[in-house]
């Protein structure tokens, strides 16, 4: 089952086109990533996968879980980890069971206060993420990477089924960054959790997660993450013709980019099934 | 005590203690959602309410708490409109609440009625304000008690509790309302231009000593009601103005917090 099926997106704002032809798919058990320059349109497409953006019957197709995202309302099965925002959680007055718990919102139920079952859940994700001893602490208190745990703890206690990361180790130094990146493979292995990232860190990528979605002028394309070096930010890997639902073109041919500034050696695919059809890549 | 034989000052207590419990509750959520400046301008916008409501010849207390309502509302419109920029549609909201008021202040003929709302007058309300700020609160607690998970979800993370289920647009609707209720009343009795100090002060001082969303809520409530009693019996015994005096015990209480922390070496 596709967690996550995106056919033929556009969006824009007004008129400036942020979206162009978006199509790409996040099959179940899968650890993707969303990878794109500044404005390439990654926090807009975020936000539309989050239901946050209006979407017209023309804009295209979203599917969450196989099914349509006009009529979807198992959001509860989705968690989301925010990029980490260290100076809004300075002085935030919470503990980090509080806040973990507050994901149990559903289970809970209304007028009702979290009882042992639910706080033996919030200890078993922290558990789970190494911060049992931290149940009783302040998030402001905590470095940076100890907060992006703390909420990874969130989003896993309702379990949910498809979790979406938002730049989550932005502002976080080396060390902490590859612990958290070993905690969500460990967590996309073990649970079978499927998993979708944006993120600017194009380096760790590769051997960590199974797909990689490009996004490119407004277009998608996908990246074959054995490789061992995907190109840092502001080095497009892929160049060429945009992406469509016609089938794909020759893989050696070149075209140029909208802009001009390039030169395609490489061809976007079509990847609907990331395993068997994968666009070649040249030397990123 | 000599102070408890006047009933005015039996009213001022027991109206003074019941805000001061409910103030805060409404404070805290309103400081963590980086909205601190809304009590100011609701407390402007009651006061185009109340010079409407005396105008009109209406209750000054009711016009006030229209106005909040629709002032409250048009913040939160704005706030979704521009979600980036939410502290803009409190600006708007308070210029066009001081301009009304402004305007229509000089259409009331009795002055002193007016400016009794912007200082309070907390040691001069009659039973029946009594009565209506008794149930006020305690409709207003019941609410923050009944809708606590999800206002504290909304605090710290709005499209996380939308995702988990939080019914968002219309916890924020009565939230709106219940600010808006609290600060026309509270604005009646300790003053338009001193409610929202009494949001956030107590909320700054709970949140140098709590070690969790539930002890801060408790601190900030029981350090709103030690600044109403301290600020009644100084205003009595010291003759002075009520409201800023409450206004003031609050503000000295948290530098000497604040000193007291830096100087044990708790601050961050």
């Amino acid at each position: 089952m596709d967690m996550i099926s995106i056919d033929g997106l556009h969006f824009s704002y007004g008129n400036t086109q942020v979206l162009e032809n978006v199509t790409c798919n996040i099959r179940q058990g899968r650890f993707a990533a969303l990878i794109g320059d500044n404005g390439a349109g990654k926090s807009t497409l975020m936000r539309l996968i989050l239901g946050e953006l209006p979407l017209g019957r023309d804009n295209g197709e979203i599917r969450l879980m196989d099914e349509d995202i006009r009529t979807f309302r198992r959001w509860n099965q989705i968690s989301y980890v925010p990029q980490n925002g260290m100076a809004a959680w300075r002085d935030f007055p919470a503990s980090c069971e509080e806040i973990v718990a507050a994901n149990l919102y559903s289970q809970i139920g209304r007028f009702r206060f979290p009882g042992k079952k639910e706080k033996e859940q919030v200890r078993q994700a922290l558990r789970e993420v190494g911060m049992e001893d931290y149940e009783n602490r302040l998030i402001g208190n905590l470095s940076g990477g100890q907060q992006q745990r703390i909420l990874l703890a969130r989003a896993l206690v309702s379990q949910p089924g498809l979790l979406l990361l938002d730049e989550p180790t932005s502002g976080i130094d080396e060390k902490n960054t590859e612990e958290f990146y070993r905690l969500l493979t460990s967590l996309n292995q073990k649970r079978g959790m499927t998993i979708l990232m944006v993120t600017h860190d194009r380096r760790r990528l590769s051997g960590m997660v199974d797909d990689i979605w490009l996004l490119d002028d407004g277009v998608a394309r996908y990246v074959n993450p054995k490789k061992k070096k995907i190109a840092p930010a502001g080095h497009t890997a892929f160049t060429g013709n945009r992406f469509s639902r016609q089938p794909s073109v020759p893989a050696d041919s070149s075209t140029h980019r909208k802009s001009g500034k390039a030169e395609s050696s490489e061809t976007p695919a079509r990847a609907t099934n990331p395993e068997k059809e994968e666009a070649p890549l040249g030397n990123l | 005590m000599e102070i408890f034989e006047y009933a005015f000052m039996q009213r001022a207590f027991i109206v003074g203690i019941l805000l001061a419990m409910i103030i805060p509750c409404i404070g805290i959520v309103i400081v963590l959602k980086r909205l601190s400046m809304i009590g100011d301008a609701l407390s402007h916008a009651s006061l185009a309410g109340v010079a409407l409501g005396l105008i009109l010849g209406i209750n000054p207390v009711a016009g006030a708490v229209a106005a909040c309502i629709l002032a409250s509302l048009g913040i939160e419109a704005i706030r979704c409109k521009l979600p980036r920029y939410s502290e803009m549609s409190i600006a708007i909201m308070m210029s066009a609440g001081v301009g009304l008021a402004g305007v229509l202040s000089g259409f009331v003929k009795s002055s002193a009625n007016f400016n009794s709302f912007l200082f309070g007058s907390i040691v001069a309300i009659s039973d029946l304000e009594m009565y209506l700020v008794a149930g006020i609160s305690l409709a207003v607690l019941l609410m923050f008690l009944l809708l606590y998970k999800e206002l504290f979800f909304l605090a710290l993370d709005e499209r996380s509790a939308r995702l988990a289920g939080v019914p968002v647009g219309a916890v924020n609707f009565l939230f709106t309302i219940m600010t808006a209720i609290t600060v026309a009343v509270a604005a009646r009795t300790v003053g338009a231009l001193i409610v929202s100090s009494m949001m956030v002060i107590p909320v700054a001082c709970a949140m140098q000593l709590g070690k969790s969303y539930r002890q801060t809520i408790l601190y900030a409530v029981v350090f709103d009601v030690a600044f109403m009693i301290i600020g009644l019996f100084s205003a009595y015994y010291l003759d002075l103005k009520p409201g800023g005096t409450i206004v003031l015990v609050g503000v000295i209480l948290l530098v000497v917090i604040l000193t007291v922390k830096k100087f044990l070496g708790l601050a961050d």
